[in-house]
């Protein structure tokens, strides 16, 4: 079942209707919004699908669907901000409850679902430079909502079938696509751990699985930065995702001018474009 | 004739009696598992935070009739989730499997489908503490005056019978 199909199951029946006879092939994220249209994020672009006006109702069903009516169980990730279910991260907005509540939502007023994609090939154009670059560090870089997640798993496929040993530490579980069983193919070489935290994850990864290449999907807090100089130490190589357009952008930005300072990463992938109109630049990095 | 319509008339009331004294029976063995499952409901939210499919799969696999039979068919409802909210599958499985119970414990029972899956795990161990109070009193109580209860059902029973029989005959 591809992402598209299981983010339709996690719609009210009156939305799904509606969807499943569209193509989603070209289709970004759902958007539901309390009292408005529900929406499609085509090629960066939003476009309502449907004129019935969204209910808070619907959105606390979806969330109830995503979360098998037990919010108790994901309340970490729905600290964060989000709810993963197979794959589907829905970015989940409110108001929310005093923090010391578990950190739940009051009032729901806004959801957005990201579809996961498999798109083969993509990685074609850059795969020397990152299997040359296996035992460094490479950083793939776009805005959120770039492709980073889609380029990543791509990348991990095509290294790993070409032999590279490759963990994993899929917090949110959009790198496999499922909450566990058959998800997108991730390659014949790697090992992949759900249900922690990536930071946590990568340093138990390196410990056990004797990787040659540690992939995580957003290197974005401290104790990112700092699993990451962990496993740059130990000699294993690191393939990771960050929040910035290019290089330049990521240092203003204070963890991140520390990470390129500490010389682990020494390329970077540049992801432009929107929609299937990607375009992949490779950059070296001096530290 | 007059006698066995006489007789029909004691019989027919003496089932009655005995009907009632079954049905506060059932009443209470209700109770009693309710009460039970919702205490390893409680139990098991507390200590692993399991999600409600698992715990009601669990529920429905390691308790008592009556409450093996509501989970069950809560659980078979799961699958209609999103079309319709948990606390109205909730409320649906407890109108069909424990109509035993009196309209009171059933609405209190009902309304713990509101608070599950939705609020912070202490507030739904609260929300489950205050429903088995509520039938733990009602199983209490009911225990206590069960034995005078069906000795007066029998003999109410039995009375009307008897005063209908010399009536008729």
């Amino acid at each position: 079942m591809d992402g598209w199909t299981r983010a339709l199951r996690l719609l009210p029946e009156a939305y799904r209707i509606k969807l499943e006879q569209a193509d989603g092939s070209a289709v970004e994220e759902i958007r539901l919004r309390s009292h408005r249209q529900p929406t499609l994020l085509i090629c960066g672009k939003e476009q309502a699908f449907s004129d019935r006006l969204c209910r808070e109702e619907d959105l606390q069903l979806v969330l109830e669907k995503a979360s098998g009516a037990s919010l108790h169980a994901v309340a970490d990730m729905l600290k964060e901000g989000y709810l993963s279910v197979n794959g589907v991260r829905i970015g989940v907005c409110g108001t929310l409850l005093p923090s010391d509540t578990g950190g739940g939502f009051r009032r729901v007023s806004s959801l957005c679902m990201r579809i996961p994609r498999e798109c083969r090939g993509i990685a074609r154009g850059i795969l020397p430079a990152l299997r040359e670059n296996s035992r460094g560090g490479t950083l793939l870089l776009s805005p959120p909502g770039g492709g980073k997640t889609t380029l990543l798993r791509e990348c991990v496929r095509c290294l790993s079938d070409g032999g590279v040993r490759i963990s994993v530490a899929d917090e949110r579980r959009e790198l496999l696509g499922s909450d566990g069983g058959e998800g997108f193919d991730l390659g014949c070489h790697t090992d992949l751990l759900l249900g922690c935290g990536k930071a946590e994850g990568s340093i138990r990864l390196l410990r056990s699985m004797n990787p040659q290449l540690i992939a995580m999907d957003e290197v974005s807090s401290p104790r990112d930065l700092e699993a990451v100089r962990q496993i740059a130490g130990c000699g294993v190589g690191i393939l990771a995702t960050a929040h910035a357009s290019d290089p330049a952008e990521m240092q203003r930005r204070p963890l991140y001018r520390e990470l390129l300072s500490s010389g682990i990463f020494s390329l970077a992938v540049c992801i432009q474009g929107q929609g299937s109109e990607r375009r992949y630049t490779l950059q070296r990095l001096e530290t | 004739m007059k006698l066995s319509g006489a007789l029909l008339i004691l019989l027919g009331s003496l089932l009655t009696g005995r009907q009632y004294a079954l049905s506060r029976r059932r009443e209470l063995r209700s109770l009693t598992a309710l009460c039970a499952a919702l205490e390893r409901m409680e139990r098991e939210l507390s200590a692993r935070a399991l999600p409600l499919p698992e715990l009601i799969a669990l529920l429905a696999r390691e308790t008592a009739a009556p409450a093996t039979a509501f989970f069950t068919l809560l659980y078979e409802r799961l699958s209609s989730l999103g079309e319709r909210s948990f606390r109205a599958l909730w409320q649906d499985a407890a109108q069909l499997a424990l109509s035993m119970l009196s309209s009171r414990e059933r609405d209190a029972f009902c309304e713990l489908g509101a608070a599950l899956g939705r609020y912070p795990l202490e507030q739904q161990t609260a929300a489950i503490r205050r429903c088995r109070d509520r039938l733990t009193a009602r199983r209490d109580a009911l225990a206590h005056s069960l034995k005078d209860d069906l000795r007066l059902g029998w003999g109410l029973s039995a009375s009307l019978g008897f005063l209908l029989w010399i009536l008729l005959i």
